[in-house]
C-alpha cells in the first residue's frame, strides 16, 4: 500500500517534471538558434558553430536516458566550452590571421559599415529646413523640397510623425510647434547649428539629409557613398568612382590601379604562417624575443629555486613542534596570507628609487663604502641587472612561505628509523641531508615545483605591476622592456603597453610559442604525477 | 652506499668529532636558527610592518617615514575611505567573488559529483583535458577572451566588455579545472555503499546527492569556494583587461589605479587602503593555513 501510493506519487511528479524538462529544452534550442543565427549573420562564424555545437550537445543528452551523467556535467561544460576552449582555440587560430587594430572587423561588417556611409552627391534633392527643438535640446528639422513635394518632419536618424491638420502654421507656409518641439527664428538655428556636427544625419533611408555648411537653411538629400558589388566581390566608391576589389591575402579593399590606394579599414583573414615568418625574419622583432625568451626561464627557475630553497632552510632550522617556532612560524608565513598585488604594490613603495625604505638602505652600504649614489640611484627601476634583482627579491617574498609549509608537512611524513638507521650506519648531517631527506623530500614536493615553474613561466601580474616589463630594451621596434615575460610582451603587444597599433595575431603566434613549451613542460610533469595511469584505473 | 659512506668518512674525523660534541652542537645548531630566525623574520614581516606603519603616518608621502611614527594619526585612513570610492570597490570585489566563487563551486561540485559516482563514455579523456587545459591559464588567451566579451557585448552588454557579468562568466568557466579533480577526490573517499543504501531506500538521485553525499563534503566545498573567492579578490589581471568604468574596479584594480605611480604623494592612504583589503584574505588563511595547503597539494601528491 505504502510502496503504492508513493510510486504513483513519483510518476506523477515525473510527468511534472519530464513536461518542465520539455519545456525548457525548447527554450535552450531556441536561445541557442536564434543567437547563432544572429552570429552566423554577424560574420562570427566560429562562435556561431560553438553555440551550434553546445545547443545540440544539451538538447541529446536531456533527451537521452543512458546520458545522465552529463547532465550534471553540464553546466559546467557548457561554460568550459564557451569560456576556456574556445579562447584558446580561438587564439590558436588568431595566430594565424592579421587580425589587429586596422584589420579588427570581419568582412559583412566592414561591408556594412562602409554601405552606411553617405555623402551629397552633386545634383542630389535639397530642401530648405526649419530647425526645431524640444524642451531636452533634441534638434528636428522641418524639410521642404526645393521644387516640388510634400513636406517632412525629422530628428537625427528618424523620420518624426505629424498631424498636418493639428498643427498651426505662420505666415510662410511652416508649423510654430509641432508636439514638444518649437520653432527656432534665424538667430537660434545659427547658433543651435554649430552644436549639429557636421555629419549629423537627418531622417532615414534614401531620403537622409545633411545639414550644408556654405548655404544656411539648406539641407541635401545623401547618396550612399560605397556599394558592394558581389561579382567583383568589391566596394565601389560612388563619389570618386573608384573601385576597390577585396583582396583576401591582405584582408583590405584595394584600388587595383594603384596598390597604395586602399579603403583604411581592413577585414580579418586567415594570412597562414605569415606572423611566424615575421619573427623568424624580422631581427627587431628576433632579437628581444630571443632575449625575452632567456629570462622568462632564468626567472621562472630562480623563482622556485629561491622560495624552494629558502622555504626548505626554514623549514629544517624550524621543525620542532615547540613553542617558538610555531610563534616564528606565524611571521614567516605572513607574506603568504597578503593578496599578490597588494604585495607588489607595497614593494614598489620599498623599492621607490628616490625614498624607498629598501633604497635608502641599499644607499646607505654604499656610501658607508664610500660611494656618492647620486639621487635616485640604486637605479631599481632604469636598470636591468637592478631591476631582475629586485624582482626575484619580491617575488621570494610572497612564493617562500608556500614552500615552507609544503616542505614542513612532507618533512614530518619522513620515517624517523630512516634517519636512525643512517646515523648507525655513520653518515653525517650533510649525507644524510642529500642522499636521504632531499630525494624523500622530492618525491613529495617535485611535482609541485615544476607546476608552480609553470606558474612563474607566466606571472603576469608580478611583472607587470613591477614595472610594466620595463625597463625598456634599446633599439627594438616592438615595445619590449628587460624583466618582461613572453606572457607580458603579448599584453604589449595586443593590448598597446607602449601605444601604438594593437597586433593580436602576431601576439597570439608567440602565445602559441609559450603553448608549446608549457605543453612541453606539462607533459613531463605529468609523466611524473602518473596521472594518466590514476585516471585509467577509474580510481 | 655503505663503501662511500665509509671513503668519505676519513678525511672528515677531526671535524665529526667536534660536530658529535654535544655542547658545540647546541651552541651550533641556537647560532644558525638565531643567524636564520632574524634574517628571515625580518625580511618576512618588515615590509608589513612599514605598510602598516606607513599606514599610519602622518605625512602621507614616502619621505621621512619612520617604522614608529612620531604621531600616528587615523587621518591616511579617513582619506582613503571618505575621498576614494574605496567601499565601492570593496563591494564590487566581495559581488565579483561572491557570485564568481559560488557559481564555479557549484559547477564544480555537480562536475565532481558525476565523475566520480559515474562510469560513462569519455570520463578519462574528459578529466584529462581539464587538467592539460588547466596548464594553460586563461591570461594566454587574452586576446581571445577579450574579443569573446566584444562578441557577447554587442548583444548581451550586461556580459560584455565593461562589465561584471563578463567577468563572473570567464571566472566561472574557469573554475571547471583543477577543483574538480580536487572535489572528485572528496567524493571519492565517501563510500558509493551510502548511497547504494539510500537507492534501496526509494529515494531519488536528487534526494541523496543533496541530502545524502553534499552534506559530508561540504567542509571541503568551503574549502574550495573560500580559495577561489580569494582567488577572484585578488585578481587584477581580468578586470584591468575588461573594465574601463572607475566605478566597475574591484579593490585590487581601484588601489593599483590609485597609487599609480604616485608613491609620492600617496603612498599613507595607499598604505591604509592596503591594510584594509589584506585583512579579510589573511585572516582567513592564518585560521585555515593547514586546510588550504591540504587541499593545495591533495590533488597533486596523490598516487
Amino acid at each position: 500500500m505504502v510502496t503504492n501510493t508513493s510510486e504513483s506519487g513519483q510518476k506523477s511528479l515525473s510527468v511534472f517534471s519530464i513536461g518542465v524538462r520539455y519545456l525548457i529544452l525548447a527554450l535552450v534550442a531556441a536561445i541557442g538558434s536564434v543567437s547563432a543565427i544572429q552570429l552566423f549573420n554577424d560574420g562570427y562564424w566560429q562562435l556561431g558553430i560553438m553555440i551550434v555545437v553546445i545547443t545540440v550537445f544539451l538538447v541529446i543528452i536531456f533527451l537521452r536516458p543512458d546520458a545522465e551523467p552529463l547532465r550534471w556535467l553540464s553546466p559546467g561544460l557548457a561554460l568550459f566550452l564557451v569560456f576556456v576552449l574556445f579562447p584558446l582555440v580561438s587564439t590558436i587560430a588568431f595566430a594565424f590571421t592579421n587580425y589587429g587594430t586596422t584589420n579588427g572587423l570581419t568582412k559583412p561588417q566592414v561591408i556594412r559599415q562602409f554601405e552606411q556611409r553617405r555623402y551629397a552627391a552633386e545634383g542630389s534633392l535639397s530642401y530648405t529646413y526649419t530647425m526645431f527643438q524640444d524642451p531636452a535640446g533634441n534638434i528636428a528639422l522641418w524639410l521642404v523640397p526645393e521644387g516640388e513635394g510634400d513636406p517632412s518632419f525629422v530628428s537625427e536618424g528618424q523620420n518624426l510623425s505629424f498631424q498636418s491638420d493639428a498643427i498651426e502654421y505662420d505666415d510662410n507656409g511652416v508649423p510654430t510647434e509641432i508636439g514638444d518641439y518649437v520653432a527656432l527664428n534665424r538667430a537660434d538655428t545659427a547658433r543651435t547649428l554649430q552644436q549639429v556636427s557636421d555629419d549629423a544625419t537627418f531622417g532615414e533611408g534614401e531620403h537622409a539629409v545633411q545639414l550644408s555648411r556654405a548655404r544656411f537653411g539648406v539641407a541635401a538629400e545623401l547618396a550612399q557613398r560605397y556599394t558592394y558589388d558581389d561579382e567583383q566581390d568589391a566596394l565601389i566608391d560612388n563619389q570618386l568612382g573608384v573601385t576597390y576589389v577585396a583582396d583576401d591575402s591582405v584582408g583590405f579593399f584595394i584600388n587595383p590601379d594603384n596598390p597604395e590606394d586602399r579603403i583604411p579599414v581592413g577585414y580579418q583573414v586567415v594570412i597562414g604562417f605569415g606572423n611566424f615568418e615575421r619573427f623568424l625574419t624580422s631581427p627587431a622583432l628576433r632579437g628581444p624575443l630571443v632575449s625575452i625568451l632567456i629570462w622568462n626561464f632564468t626567472f621562472a627557475i630562480l623563482s622556485v629555486l629561491f622560495a624552494f630553497v629558502l622555504g626548505l632552510i626554514v623549514a629544517l632550522t624550524f621543525g620542532e613542534n615547540t613553542w617558538l617556532n610555531k610563534m616564528l612560524k606565524l611571521g614567516f608565513i605572513l607574506p603568504w596570507t597578503i593578496p599578490n598585488v597588494i604585495t607588489i604594490l607595497i614593494w614598489n613603495g620599498l623599492w621607490n628609487p628616490l625614498d624607498g625604505a629598501y633604497s635608502n638602505i641599499i644607499s646607505d652600504i654604499a656610501q658607508f663604502f664610500g660611494a656618492t649614489p647620486g639621487v635616485g640611484w640604486p637605479p631599481i627601476y632604469n636598470d636591468a641587472t637592478w631591476a631582475r634583482v629586485a624582482l626575484l627579491i619580491t617575488n621570494t617574498w610572497f612564493a617562500f612561505p608556500y614552500f615552507m609549509l609544503i616542505c614542513s608537512g612532507a618533512l614530518k611524513s619522513i620515517p624517523s628509523d630512516l634517519y636512525e638507521a643512517a646515523m648507525i650506519d655513520g653518515a653525517n648531517v650533510w649525507q644524510r641531508f642529500r642522499s636521504m631527506t632531499l630525494p624523500l623530500l622530492l618525491m613529495t614536493v617535485g611535482p609541485l615545483l615544476i607546476g608552480s615553474f609553470a606558474t612563474n613561466f607566466n606571472s603576469f601580474q608580478v611583472i607587470y605591476l613591477f614595472n610594466k616589463g620595463g625597463p625598456p630594451m634599446v633599439g627594438v621596434s616592438t615595445p619590449a622592456g628587460h624583466t618582461d615575460l613572453l606572457i607580458s610582451y603579448v599584453y604589449k603587444l595586443s593590448f598597446g603597453g607602449g601605444g601604438g597599433q594593437q597586433e593580436f595575431g602576431y601576439a597570439a603566434a608567440i602565445t602559441i610559442i609559450i603553448f608549446l613549451l608549457l605543453a612541453a613542460i606539462t607533459a613531463y610533469n605529468l609523466r611524473f604525477m602518473n596521472i594518466w595511469e590514476e585516471t585509467g584505473e577509474n580510481v | 652506499m655503505s663503501s662511500q659512506i665509509a671513503v668519505a668518512e676519513k678525511p672528515k674525523r677531526g671535524q665529526e668529532s667536534f660536530l658529535e660534541d654535544p655542547r658545540t652542537r647546541k651552541a651550533l645548531n641556537i647560532a644558525v636558527k638565531t643567524i636564520v630566525g632574524v634574517i628571515v623574520l625580518t625580511y618576512a614581516v618588515f615590509p608589513v610592518l612599514w605598510t602598516i606603519s606607513a599606514a599610519f603616518n602622518p605625512t602621507s608621502s614616502l619621505r621621512g617615514q619612520q617604522l614608529i611614527p612620531a604621531n600616528p594619526t587615523l587621518e591616511n585612513f579617513r582619506e582613503i575611505l571618505e575621498d576614494e570610492p574605496f567601499f565601492t570597490w570593496l563591494w564590487n570585489s566581495i559581488k565579483l567573488a561572491t557570485i564568481g566563487s559560488l557559481t564555479g563551486g557549484a559547477i564544480t561540485t555537480l562536475s565532481a559529483y558525476a565523475f566520480s559516482r559515474y562510469r560513462f563514455w569519455g570520463r578519462g579523456t574528459m578529466l584529462g583535458g581539464i587538467l592539460l587545459i588547466q596548464v594553460f591559464p586563461n591570461l594566454l588567451a587574452m586576446v581571445a577572451l577579450y574579443a569573446l566579451l566584444l562578441t557577447i557585448g554587442q548583444y548581451f552588454p550586461e556580459f560584455g566588455l565593461n562589465s561584471h557579468g563578463g567577468l563572473i562568466l570567464i571566472y566561472a568557466g574557469g573554475a571547471l579545472g583543477f577543483n574538480v579533480w580536487l572535489m572528485k577526490g572528496f567524493f571519492d573517499s565517501i563510500p558509493r555503499d551510502l548511497d547504494e543504501s539510500a537507492y534501496v531506500d526509494g529515494a531519488s538521485q536528487t534526494v541523496v546527492f543533496f541530502k545524502i553525499i553534499l552534506p559530508l563534503v561540504r567542509p571541503m566545498i568551503a574549502v574550495v569556494m573560500v580559495l577561489s573567492f580569494f582567488g577572484i579578490f585578488g585578481d587584477w589581471f581580468l578586470p584591468n583587461l575588461m573594465l574601463t568604468d572607475e566605478k566597475l574596479y574591484p579593490l585590487m584594480l581601484g588601489l593599483q589605479t590609485f597609487i599609480g605611480n604616485n608613491y609620492a604623494q600617496n603612498w599613507g592612504p595607499f598604505a591604509a587602503g592596503a591594510v584594509l583589503g589584506a585583512i579579510p584574505q589573511l585572516i582567513v588563511y592564518f585560521t585555515l593555513q593547514d586546510w588550504i595547503v591540504g587541499g593545495l597539494t591533495a590533488g597533486s601528491v596523490k598516487g
